[in-house]
């Protein structure tokens, strides 16, 4: 179904379609430890039966209608300390790629796109192999709400809910691949400062006061991001706490 | 500190169990860092109001290893698997499945030994050793630090 990538250099060269699967970044590692499968390549599914989110929680979607798919990369130039880098690299492709057909989609912290009157819709799992000196594999597992309409759960929503419009898989998936590969070769080259300064600059509420939980409710503002990938939130008292995932919540 | 020094202390550290060894005195601040095959040395120097201050530097430094030397003893069979970030350790692939090893296991190298998490990312640890599992040094679900030593592996196992 899905054809091999003409506008990239390196991604996409070699597609493994499957018309239903588990979970396409189960399927990478076990191709992975198999040797089926090399930097670029794309497990892609039509249904995904298994798909999954953070550790035990589900990602749900109706087949044949969004993009569910894991692209393999050797990131072996990376030191294990610094792999946020692929968390801010993978979420800026998808930004750029989705931006350019709705304006009020930005990075959600850590790795979610979300549309900021319509919810979440776009998640990404990462799941590397990594030894003392570096990530030997990066699978980079996107699942993309596109063209379904109807959700079980609220605070979910597609790129068609959002425009009204059906969109071509085949082309939107070249074009996300391509600006992965984009923003991948700037991590390559090094350019950590402007990969950060970007990350930041598409990043909900960086900047802005919003409502938080971490056990106490409180007001606060995203001002940065550390190397471990951590928030670091100002509290209306001027007093700065760095989090973790699940150590705070946004509320609105 | 003589350059001819610091190249002796490397070597000396290089061959003792010692991963990890920091001096400082008035003239200067030196840290080395043992990994699996690679030292990072950093010489500094003393803040400029210090510098006055003639104090026979490398005097301490034969002194410092010894007290370390039991620890190497007891465990000088063994090999540590280490954490290579910071993150949460987990023992199985997922909630409900098997740990990846168990103490007795035998494991070769580039075997996956368990999963640190990290904001998210997943990372599938591979054993730079092969051997047998002696000691899981760390809980299930448990936060660890870079470095933080994980499993303890017989070579000879």
């Amino acid at each position: 179904m899905y054809k091999i990538l003409a506008n990239t250099v390196f991604l996409g060269k070699d597609i493994h379609f499957m018309t239903e699967c588990h979970s396409t970044n189960d399927l990478a590692m076990e191709k992975i430890k198999r040797k089926e499968v090399s930097e670029g390549s794309i497990v892609i599914t039509q249904s995904q039966t298994k798909g999954r989110g953070q550790r035990g929680s589900q990602w749900w979607t109706e087949p044949g209608k969004n993009l569910t798919f894991s692209l393999i990369l050797r990131p072996v130039f990376l030191k294990p300390h610094k792999q946020f880098e692929l968390s801010k690299i993978v979420c800026l492709a998808l930004w750029e790629t989705l931006s350019a057909l709705d304006s009020q989609i930005k990075i959600k912290w850590p790795n979610d796109l979300f549309h900021q009157s319509q919810g979440k819709i776009c998640g990404v799992l990462i799941e590397n192999i990594i030894n003392q000196q570096s990530v030997e594999f990066s699978i980079m597992g996107i699942g993309l709400n596109v063209n379904q309409l109807d959700f079980p759960f609220p605070g979910v929503s597609s790129l068609k809910k959002i425009s009204g419009e059906e969109i071509d898989l085949n082309h939107l998936l070249s074009e996300l691949v391509s600006k992965i590969e984009k923003w991948y070769l700037l991590l390559k080259r090094g350019d950590y400062k402007f990969i950060h300064g970007q990350y930041l600059g598409q990043l909900l509420y960086f900047q802005e006061w919003a409502s938080y939980n971490d056990g106490e409710t409180f007001e606060g503002k995203i001002i940065g991001v550390n190397e471990e990938g951590k928030i670091i939130v100002e509290k209306r008292t001027g007093e700065q706490v760095a989090y973790g995932i699940k150590e705070v919540k946004l509320l609105a | 500190m003589k350059a001819k020094e610091i190249q002796d202390l490397i070597d000396f550290i290089s061959n003792s169990g010692l991963a990890e060894v920091k001096i400082e005195t008035d003239e200067f601040k030196l840290s080395i860092k043992k990994h699996a095959d690679a030292q990072a040395v950093r010489v500094e120097a003393a803040a400029p109001t210090q510098a006055a201050a003639p104090a026979p530097a490398p005097a301490p430094v034969a002194a410092n290893p010894s007290p370390a030397a039991p620890a190497k003893e007891e465990s000088s069979n063994y090999v540590e698997i280490k954490s290579p970030m910071i993150g949460t350790f987990y023992r199985t692939p997922n909630p409900d499945s098997d740990a990846f090893v168990n103490v007795g296991d035998t494991v070769s190298k580039g075997q996956t030994v368990c999963i640190i998490e990290a904001m998210k990312l997943f990372n599938e640890i591979e054993s730079e050793v092969s051997g047998k599992i002696v000691k899981v040094l760390v809980e299930n679900s448990q936060p660890v630090e870079y470095d933080q030593p994980l499993f303890l592996v017989d070579p000879a196992g």
